[in-house]
């Protein structure tokens, strides 16, 4: 399933969100795009900018917080951003919405067997958060849908090929959904740097190479973005706007936002 | 080492692992599961011990046990955990034993709920249990801090046979932060000759806290008393910023808050307003001394917590009526956000 | 001259301060000469509970650590896992260790941790002055049961080893009584095969001791040993609950 590949050179801009070389990736993009990863490997902040993503170029979408293992900086924590831009949001109800109950609305089930709205789905972290999947699995329509593997390799038990083999064999085998891109994610916040970056594409290719699974594109938050020199990358590039801040972050696209709901 | 991204509850983990918290017990609870769910991972890897217990009234006196043999032990846990490893803590403190404690704490009283809250202050810093003691309280503001304050605690614990608190809250615990770990090297520590390890060669050894002659109890209280007296000359620990220029207001905040107050201090700056920040890394011993002397150089104090008013209680005693001491605070899971501690400050300068 | 008796080296040369007729004297010396014959005296740390037996550690002479309320099971674990080479017991009452101790019991016994507990059962609270116990006997008067203990309000007593053995990883369980010579030395036997599995790394050991309060009872202690027999013997079987397969017995049946 090999439908995403990049060549053109375009950049589009929507909500602080930019994309480059990624028309053809969006042309053959499934209509249910599942996020997966380790544990904090950013999968929450890269599916809330692909919902926005898909919203402004006019698609309708619904984005779906699955994350039962995750307590804090969920995309639930973006909901205020998301409903402004259309996308919408199946979340657990608000007067539960900040406990650690494993919860799944049995909306879901009808968001995936809808062909009229893409769907995006935020995972949680590890093998034990892909374990949701199985029980929907069931729902998901054929081959129209992707299942992208979010990469951070600087995070713990994700820096080589062996650990990201052993996390894609723990993921597949709890979820029963098979992983069909990997996202280079690979950053340290604020402290990002170019060899961060280049770091996580080489050990992308290398994870490529043995597993046959190809990358669908590359994240890069946009303060880091601007900071680089050129980008020539032979993949679609999302720049990233960050939407899950912490209190004492300030977002000037957004204005200030604070932890809470 | 290369720098990696790690989220406070996996780092402080990890830290502890080099810096030879080998020993861990512990009982799941949210904000705080990561550490015991790494340490189930990374244990193994190290030859340590990982093992999860059936409360936490229990993994307090296994601490108890584990250090009284002379081990490196620690726990971690959240607010309503920790308040049922008091009972051990007080029989830990009684007995001189070293051992750390990590309280990522989340909001109560009672069951509360999951979000960060730093209500579990004056638990942390005046004793907790029962009985006439102290812990030493150490509170990281990032990640990083965090990382840096668990080779501390492991030797401090030691060096003073005491048990040691790290007070983060849940906003430290789960938050990403890149971190680089550290080689710390400290004094070499003295032997525990007072451990039950087998009394081949030497008097047994009594690990206890049953003192029934009065005399004797008075003796071990004066005697701990004096140990937190060289606490506060020695131990004390704390951040400043903008202290050496004027200012017209003395922001005291620790952890997630002084984060907050650093942000609020850039704004009111912008608007014409000077503010300092004295944050204290340890609780207790509280910087006492510090906060009179820089409370002096302002209008008015004002603390901003996580709380209805804790730590303000022990700034209020160390400015007492030479500076008015405001407080502002946000609960139940809500982090005060810039713009609220902007406001504060200029309505008080208004007034 | 040749010594026929003399004080075990793992007893302290002091005196108790156990009543005229309470068995923990008996115990104690039990546990001590199990200790010098195996040879363990230099590895053992014993854990003393809160209940008459608080003071254990004055009267043993080797490594003790004193426990809270209920907890030794606890403390013994973070013993023996931070230094699995050490002996380790606990030296617990029917309050502290069926009462408040009951989580603590039960699960230091289900994950199988390689340390003795050595159950006293007398029936009754002893230090804090006579009150009712888990284990106090139907009908049985203690000043929180002036009436005697009523069933219908408060249950029937607790039987820990058989509670205990309905576990499946707990190996060795074993109920003894120290009411008559006979029974010494049968307890004695339990104790050294107790702390010879404990030695052998081979699993958690739990024996159990009738024992006698004739303080808190208001019996003789020759009538105390009486009420034992009469009383808690029908409702507490002495007898051995379950002991690990030796070696290659399995194979061989």
């Amino acid at each position: 399933m090999s439908r995403i590949s990049a060549t053109g050179s375009s950049e589009v801009t929507v909500n602080g969100v930019r994309w480059i070389n990624a028309e053809e990736f969006f042309a053959g993009l499934g209509r249910v795009n599942i996020f997966v990863g380790g544990y904090g490997s950013g999968k929450s902040e890269v599916a809330v900018n692909f919902s926005l993503s898909l919203a402004a170029r006019g698609q309708k979408v619904s984005i779906a917080d699955l994350d039962i293992v995750n307590p804090y900086f969920r995309s639930r924590a973006a909901r205020a951003v998301l409903e402004k831009n259309g996308v919408g949001l199946i979340l657990p109800p608000v007067e539960i919405m900040e406990s650690d109950l494993p919860l799944i609305q049995p909306e879901i089930a009808g968001a995936l067997k809808n062909a009229t709205s893409r769907l995006v789905l935020d995972i949680g972290g590890d093998p034990v958060g892909a374990k949701v999947l199985a029980s929907l699995v069931q729902w998901l329509p054929g081959d129209d849908y992707n299942c992208f593997l979010v990469l951070n390799s600087r995070r713990p038990f994700s820096g080589s090929v062996l650990e990201v083999e052993k996390l894609i064999a723990g993921i597949e085998q709890s979820s029963g959904v098979g992983i069909t891109h990997l996202v280079i994610n690979s950053h340290l916040i604020e402290e990002t740097e170019r060899a961060v970056i280049e770091e996580g594409i080489e050990l992308g290719k290398a994870v490529s190479k043995k597993t046959a699974k190809p990358i669908g594109f590359v994240a890069i938050e946009d303060r880091i973005f601007e900071k680089l020199a050129t980008v020539d990358l032979p993949y679609p590039v999302l720049v990233l706007h960050r939407l899950l801040l912490k209190p004492w972050e300030e977002n000037e696209k957004l204005g200030p936002r604070c932890f809470k709901l | 080492m290369a720098k990696v991204l790690m989220k406070g509850n996996e780092a402080i983990a990890e830290s502890a692992v080099r810096a030879g918290g080998l020993l861990y017990f512990g009982y799941p609870i949210t904000p705080q599961s990561e550490i015991g769910e790494y340490l189930a991972r990374r244990m193994p890897e190290v030859g340590g011990c990982f093992l999860q217990i059936e409360s936490e009234v229990a993994v307090a006196n296994l601490l108890y046990g584990a250090a009284g043999a002379g081990a490196r032990v620690w726990t971690s846990s959240s607010s309503p955990g920790i308040s049922l490893m008091m009972e051990g803590l007080s029989y830990i403190a009684a007995a001189e034993l070293p051992c750390v404690v990590v309280n990522i704490a989340r909001c109560g009283p009672g069951l509360g709920g999951i979000l960060p809250s730093q209500g579990d202050y004056l638990q942390a810093v005046k004793g907790g249990g029962h009985g006439d003691y102290h812990c030493l309280v150490l509170a990281p503001s990032s990640v990083q801090e965090a990382v840096d304050l668990m080779p501390l605690a492991f030797d401090r614990a030691d060096r003073y046979r005491n048990p040691v608190i790290v007070l983060g809250d849940g906003m430290i615990g789960q938050m990403m932060e890149p971190v680089e770990f550290k080689e710390h090297n400290f004094p070499p520590l003295p032997p525990k000759d007072w451990a039950t390890t087998g009394c081949k060669g030497r008097k047994p050894n009594v690990i206890n806290s049953l003192y029934l002659d009065p005399v004797e109890e008075e003796k071990l209280n004066f005697k701990l008393a004096a140990k937190y007296e060289e606490m506060k000359r020695k131990e004390i620990r704390f951040e400043e910023m903008e202290t050496d220029k004027p200012y017209q207001v003395l922001l005291v905040a620790y952890g997630t808050t002084a984060r907050v107050c650093k942000t609020a201090m850039q704004r009111l700056r912008a608007d014409g307003i000077n503010t300092a920040l004295l944050r204290p890394i340890t609780l207790f011993p509280f910087p006492e001394d510090r906060v009179y002397e820089l409370a002096q150089r302002a209008e008015f104090v004002l603390t901003v917590e996580m709380s209805t008013g804790q730590m303000v209680e022990d700034v209020r005693l160390a400015v007492g009526r030479t500076r008015p001491v405001y407080f502002y605070g946000r609960t139940g899971g809500i982090v005060p956000s810039p713009e609220e501690v902007v406001e504060t400050v200029k309505n008080h300068l208004r007034r | 001259m040749r010594v026929i008796f003399k004080r075990p080296e793992s007893l302290s040369d002091r005196i108790t301060h156990y009543c005229p007729g309470c068995t923990h004297g008996v115990i104690h010396r039990l546990i001590a000469e199990v200790l010098d014959e195996l040879g363990l005296r230099e590895r053992a740390v014993g854990i003393a509970p809160v209940g008459c037996s608080v003071l254990a550690f004055n009267y043993f002479n080797f490594d003790f650590q004193q426990a809270a309320h209920g907890r030794a099971p606890a403390v013994a674990t973070g013993i023996k896992r931070a230094r699995p080479d050490l002996i380790v017991f606990t030296y617990q009452g029917d309050g502290d260790l069926a009462s408040i101790g009951m989580s603590e019991i039960i699960h230091a016994a289900n994950r199988g941790e390689k340390f003795t507990v050595v159950f006293i059962n007398n029936a009754i609270y002893g230090m804090t002055g006579g009150q009712m116990a888990p284990t106090t006997m139907p009908g049985q008067v203690t000043t929180t049961s002036p009436r005697g203990r009523d069933v219908q309000d408060v249950g029937y007593p607790i039987r820990m080893c058989e509670l205990l053995a309905s576990l499946k990883t707990p190996a060795f369980i074993e109920r003894v009584a120290v009411h008559n010579p006979r029974q010494v030395i049968n307890a004695k036997r339990a104790l050294k095969e107790a702390f010879s599995l404990q030695r052998d790394c081979v699993c958690f050991s739990f024996v159990e001791l009738l024992s006698t309060c004739p303080t808190n009872w208001g019996f003789s202690p020759y009538q105390a040993t009486k009420w034992l027999e009469e009383n808690m013997l029908p409702y507490y079987p002495v007898q051995n609950f379950k002991r690990p397969e030796k070696k290659g017995e399995k194979d061989a049946g």
